[in-house]
């Protein structure tokens, strides 16, 4: 009967996680949730009680001693560059923290964490952009999102702890209604009237993890992480009399279009870790991440339109064309394929005093490219990239009577480099043409975390 | 005691400056939710040759009527081509060689500007009643007897110290030439004329562009029978005709049934002319022959005026034929037709002969609308116009 109240306390967050329909897409899979985190190049799936683990592995959870709080900010410059110019791509920077509670269910350890990511400039971000425009595919608009994570964990075994949990995301439906008078020949003339009806609706996709503590010095670690998609639904309805100046309408003209589009699209995930203590005071962690990139949905806009132009009575005017409905789009592969992230991390505890102690962390990840070469018409830019990292932590184990807890205090720089290489075209006539793309990010930011 | 007293602080000192910083890490973090701004669209690596987008009224001068640069109904101007004054590549001013039709005539004209957009002799360079009436000067026109009365087609650029003006007459291709651009000598003969053995070649070779490549070859394209040729030269006077021709015909003819709802057939099914040599070596080396041309969707030869666009195409090295993208680089269903082209370190510029219809919607001549690339970037205002051709 305790072995079956167990076994269902462990299913707990399985099911709170199967709830949800797709998975995780964010900021956090390029730039790390959290400095810890960060500082260790990601590599902390099996070593990860705090906030981050309802990225890292919500199974950590159940491993917390007590309530904690964390709140921080980073920001990641990207210096990225085709053909030696700026790119412009926008800075990922904003708050991030969350809380964990532990207690019991039974008598079983049982924690609930939170994590969020505020982003400072868009909640969300959709951008459509045509196939053949160079774009930082993975690195520009689809990191500019909101993310808010709830997650379960439990410990049913003193050497297992499984959590799993909820992501919450918007997705975007509109509608723009116009109506009015066009003038062919004098745009200022023309009145127009529209209305938008948009809908902002959540999207919550799932992630699970387990932890297993295979000796006091060895524990391993198994993520998942579910494809998640965002899309982006707009019908622009048009209904407007076609004129020439003051004549009065000639005819009147009735435009339906929807359009489709699949954004930041991120891929189901599954992350292999294991954390090895050499010593009491060294961590050395190693993780794998395997991405299922090659069901990417290239995020081209899908459109469908209806247009009825009737002929004024008499035949159009000389010199008047009439608009012709734009043939549909036709998305060209993308070609890309599935890789496997490599993290690596270390965290020593290089100080231990009796009111405080310091960590020095480091660590590195490299993330091998999943888009072919570019030589056709698309040109979804992407190069290798390596990420090296550097964090410094210090604890403070119950500073004072009001916080029992500890207070924790991190902070990280990471430095990425996306080696500069050539692109260079099939067609002679492509309108783009050879150009080079590579670039570094800078990622810094820092927690405070007091402990209860 | 005072050593206590001094570790006592020291203990409580740690802990105080921690609760402090957390405070100041949670209150920036708080702070530092700010507006963003976005950086879309700019620094983009382009080919140099499209897509083209037209010029806007803050582009143009106060006054003119967006997109056109260069516009006199009188004169129905037309067949541009474009060759930068200087060799300074960041420089936009340009000589612009075009066609005009004074009383029903044809002769070659300059005019000229200093930011590529505000032409000497436009109609709205002659709204400033200021200075005296600019007008385009006559550089070029019929005196042979082979130019058939009419001398078209002009073709610019500079070579060995001197400005090259190819054309073309009801007999071929001539060529002169001119140390200030402005007074030019013929070599009295045309340079290209009609082969019998060039079976593909079934009208006079006419549209001729040329440009000499880094191996100091010259090369010709000139159309003909709706296809364009090539010719090779050593020194720009006696050209000979490249193997392969034609290096580029019309698109295959679609049919109609086989379109799906919203396509359209090819913009070039008809006939292809007008071509535009703009050779460049990439940054990475590779010789790139980049050529702008006019499409037809309806084969020459009938009365009505024919649907067209201005396409691309390319290849990499000297010689071969041509491959084309299949959508314009430019269009604005207005008979836009013989471009001309201006690179230079701000982006590309492109000269398109197509109805004016500033005047009158529905009683269009013909004008020379501009057009920039890359499209998603905004020239800066433009410098007033130059008060010499």
């Amino acid at each position: 009967m305790r072995a079956a109240g167990r076994l269902l306390a462990a299913l707990l967050p399985v099911a709170a996680a199967c709830w949800a329909a797709d998975a995780r897409a964010n900021p956090l899979d390029v730039f790390g949730f959290g400095s810890r985190g960060t500082a260790m190049g990601g590599a902390v799936s099996a070593d990860v009680t705090d906030f981050s683990a309802c990225y890292y592995n919500p199974a950590g959870l159940a491993l917390a001693h007590g309530l904690e709080i964390s709140v921080g900010y980073f920001r990641a410059d990207q210096s990225l560059y085709m053909n030696g110019k700026n790119s412009g791509v926008d800075p990922v920077k904003g708050v991030v923290g969350g809380a964990v509670v532990p207690g019991k269910v039974f008598t079983l350890p049982f924690a609930f964490g939170v994590g969020f990511h505020i982003p400072d400039d868009w909640l969300t971000r959709v951008r459509a952009l045509p196939q053949d425009q160079p774009r930082w595919e993975l690195y520009d608009n689809r990191n500019q999102r909101l993310w808010f994570g709830v997650d379960l964990a439990i410990s049913p075994f003193p050497w297992l702890q499984i959590g799993g949990g909820v992501t919450f995301m918007a997705a975007t439906k509109a509608t723009l209604d116009i109506s009015g008078h066009v003038d062919l020949f004098g745009p200022t003339d023309s009145s127009l009237r529209h209305q938008v009806d948009a809908d902002l609706t959540l999207i919550a996709y799932p992630s699970i993890g387990a932890r297993i503590e295979a000796t006091k010095d060895l524990s391993f670690a198994l993520v998942y992480r579910g494809q998640f998609s965002m899309d982006l639904n707009v019908d622009a309805n048009v209904q407007a009399g076609v004129g020439l100046g003051r004549a009065g309408d000639l005819t009147t003209l009735l435009l339906a279009l929807q359009t489709d589009t699949v954004d930041a699209f991120l891929p189901q995930q599954v992350v292999g870790g294991i954390s090895y203590k050499p010593t009491e005071t060294l961590h050395t962690n190693f993780d794998l991440t395997w991405v299922n990139w090659s069901a990417y949905q290239p995020p081209v806009t899908r459109i469908m339109t209806q247009l009825n132009v009737p002929p004024p009575a008499g035949g159009w005017p000389a010199g008047i064309q009439p608009p012709t409905v734009p043939a549909p789009t036709v998305v060209l592969p993308i070609q890309i394929h599935d890789i496997v992230i490599p993290h690596l991390g270390v965290e020593w505890r290089a100080i231990t005093q009796r009111t405080w102690e310091g960590f020095l962390r480091a660590g590195y990840e490299f993330q091998k490219s999943p888009i072919a070469a570019q030589t056709g018409p698309t040109n979804y830019v992407d190069r290798d990239r390596h990420s090296v990292s550097a964090g410094l932590g210090l604890r403070l184990p119950a500073p004072a009577t009001l916080l029992p807890g500890d207070v924790r205090l991190d902070a990280h720089v990471q430095y990425s480099v996306l080696p500069t290489e050539t692109t260079t075209k099939v067609d002679a006539s492509d309108p783009v043409g050879d150009y080079t793309a590579g670039g570094h990010i800078w990622n810094v930011g820092m927690m405070a975390t007091v402990g209860f | 005691m005072l050593a206590r007293a001094a570790s006592s602080r020291s203990r409580l000192a740690g802990p105080r400056a921690a609760i402090a910083l957390a405070c100041t890490v949670a209150l920036s973090a708080a702070c530092a939710t700010l507006d963003g701004t976005s950086n879309d669209g700019v620094n983009l690596p382009s080919a140099g040759d499209g897509p083209f987008r037209p010029l806007v009224g803050a582009e143009l001068a106060v006054g003119a009527v967006p997109p056109y640069v260069f516009g006199v109904q009188a004169q129905a101007y037309e067949q541009p081509s474009a060759v930068g004054v200087n060799d300074d590549p960041s420089s936009a001013e340009v000589w612009m060689y075009c066609v005009a039709h004074p009383k029903g005539g044809a002769v070659i004209v300059r005019t000229h500007a200093l930011d590529g957009r505000s032409f000497y002799g436009d109609a709205t360079d002659n709204e400033d009643t200021s200075h005296p009436a600019h007008a385009a000067p006559t550089v070029l026109s019929a005196d042979q007897a082979w130019e058939g009365g009419t001398v078209t087609a002009p073709s610019a650029l500079r070579a060995n110290g001197q400005v090259w003006l190819y054309y073309a007459g009801a007999g071929g291709i001539g060529v002169a030439q001119s140390s200030d651009g402005l007074s030019f000598t013929k070599v009295p003969q045309p340079v290209l004329t009609p082969d019998a053995t060039a079976t593909w070649e079934t009208s006079t070779p006419g549209a001729p562009s040329v440009a000499v490549f880094p191996d100091g070859t010259w090369h010709m394209l000139y159309a003909a029978g709706g296809a364009i040729g090539e010719a090779t030269s050593p020194d720009g006077l006696t050209w000979t005709r490249a193997d392969g021709n034609p290096i580029l015909a019309p698109s295959p003819t679609v049919d109609p049934s086989t379109l799906g709802p919203g396509e359209t057939p090819p913009f070039d099914e008809g006939s292809v002319d007008d071509p535009v040599l703009a050779p460049q070596t990439t940054f990475d080396g590779r010789f790139q022959v980049r050529v702008l041309y006019t499409g037809y969707l309806e084969a020459p030869g009938g009365t009505a005026v024919r649907d067209s666009a201005i396409g691309v195409a390319g290849r990499f090295g000297t010689s071969g034929p041509l491959t084309r993208q299949a959508a314009p680089t430019y269009t604005a269903k207005l008979h836009e037709r013989a471009a001309a082209f201006f690179e230079y370190a701000g982006g590309s510029l492109l000269y398109v002969g197509e109805d004016d219809t500033s005047l009158s919607s529905t009683s269009p001549f013909p004008g020379i609308a501009g057009a920039y690339a890359p499209a998603t970037e905004t020239l800066p205002p433009p410098s007033a116009f130059a008060d010499s051709p």
